[in-house]
């Protein structure tokens, strides 16, 4: 299992990535009046088959050639079991994916949010073609971060040089910190 | 706070820097991206590279990738050289990812105890 909310991002972001998704939507909302925590992640993927659908959460089934298991969706599920909650998988062949969890806030067994601003770096730096929604609703208040506004201000340099993404590293963790203490 | 205002300059330094570049880097850096790699740290080691690099201006490019097919000994980080030889560390931090930035990006030295090799001897 993974140790926060960011690292399981990163994980099903990267499954977007092998289905060769152009775009990715991610979107976080927590909310402690209700005590849920939402996370989905939708792309433009190749998607897969419905009968795939049903077996994808298997750890026994995956398209990876290195090694026979594929983790990530039962990590997902399970967090969801674990949790009080839900887990959603809605996949069309050609169209995209969408996978979801809403799980209890307060439960023990949920993880903290972790670093989410690394997160996004380590995603954006993969590949400077895909673009990225990351939407964080924490409370009432609401953070929305877009490469395609970053990618209209640089002109012909790339989102993913070094420096670029420092950058945004550091930009993301001011916004995001103060989401978190409220402060907006 | 950080404003996009900022980020125009960052473009207009970064352009020329990238102008001033010559030709192929020395190295690149690949570090496995799979789920096992991620819930190793993987995140941290690609963080901590990226900062290394860009402070020091080393001659590298940095990609990730699935999985490597040695789970147990994620994080892994290979490095390849212009000739194409292929140096693969196991079980990495940041600390060590640092390390492995001054020695062999930075100098050349192979970071011997933290390859492969010597890990599963
Ligand atoms: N967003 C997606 N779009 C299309 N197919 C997907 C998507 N997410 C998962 N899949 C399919 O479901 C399989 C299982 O995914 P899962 O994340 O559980 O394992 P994996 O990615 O194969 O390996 P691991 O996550 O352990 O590195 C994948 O191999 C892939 O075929
Ligand atoms: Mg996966």
């Amino acid at each position: 299992m993974m140790q926060d909310i960011a690292m399981y991002i990163l994980d099903l972001a990267n499954n977007s990535l092998y289905a060769n998704a152009r775009n990715i939507n991610i979107c976080l909302i927590v909310d402690r009046q209700v005590d849920r925590l939402q996370l989905s992640i939708s792309d433009d993927g190749q998607g897969m088959e419905d009968f795939i659908v049903e077996q994808a959460t298997d750890p026994f089934y995956t398209t990876r050639k290195t090694r026979k298991i594929g983790l990530g969706l039962a990590f997902f599920k399970a967090l969801a079991d674990q949790c009080d909650g839900e887990f959603t998988l809605k996949s069309k062949k050609g169209v995209g994916t969408t996978v979801m969890i809403d799980i209890r806030n307060s439960h023990i067994d949920t993880p903290p949010i972790g670093d989410l601003s690394s997160t996004l770096i380590t995603l954006i730096q993969a590949d400077d073609l895909v673009d990225y929604r990351f939407t964080y609703r924490y409370d009432h208040q609401e953070f929305e971060f877009d490469t395609r506004k970053i990618k209209s201000m640089l002109d012909d340099v790339k989102i993913n040089e070094l420096n670029i993404l420092l950058w945004i590293k550091e930009f993301l963790s001011e916004r995001i910190n103060e989401l978190q203490e409220g402060k907006r | 706070m950080k404003s996009l205002a900022e980020l125009e300059k960052l473009r207009d330094i970064t352009k020329k820097k990238i102008e001033l570049r010559d030709g192929d880097c020395d190295y690149r850096i690949v570090v496995g991206m799979a789920t096992c790699g991620i819930a190793a740290g993987a995140r941290p080691v690609l963080n901590a590279l990226i900062a290394e690099a860009t402070e020091a201006e080393y001659s590298c490019t940095i990609a990730q990738t699935g999985c490597i097919g040695m789970c147990t000994l994620e994080p892994l980080v290979e490095v390849f050289d212009k000739n194409g030889n292929k140096t693969t560390y196991v079980l990495i931090n940041p600390e060590k990812a640092v390390e492995i930035m001054r020695e062999h990006i930075g100098k050349g030295n192979i970071v011997e105890k933290y390859t492969v090799g010597s890990v599963k001897r």
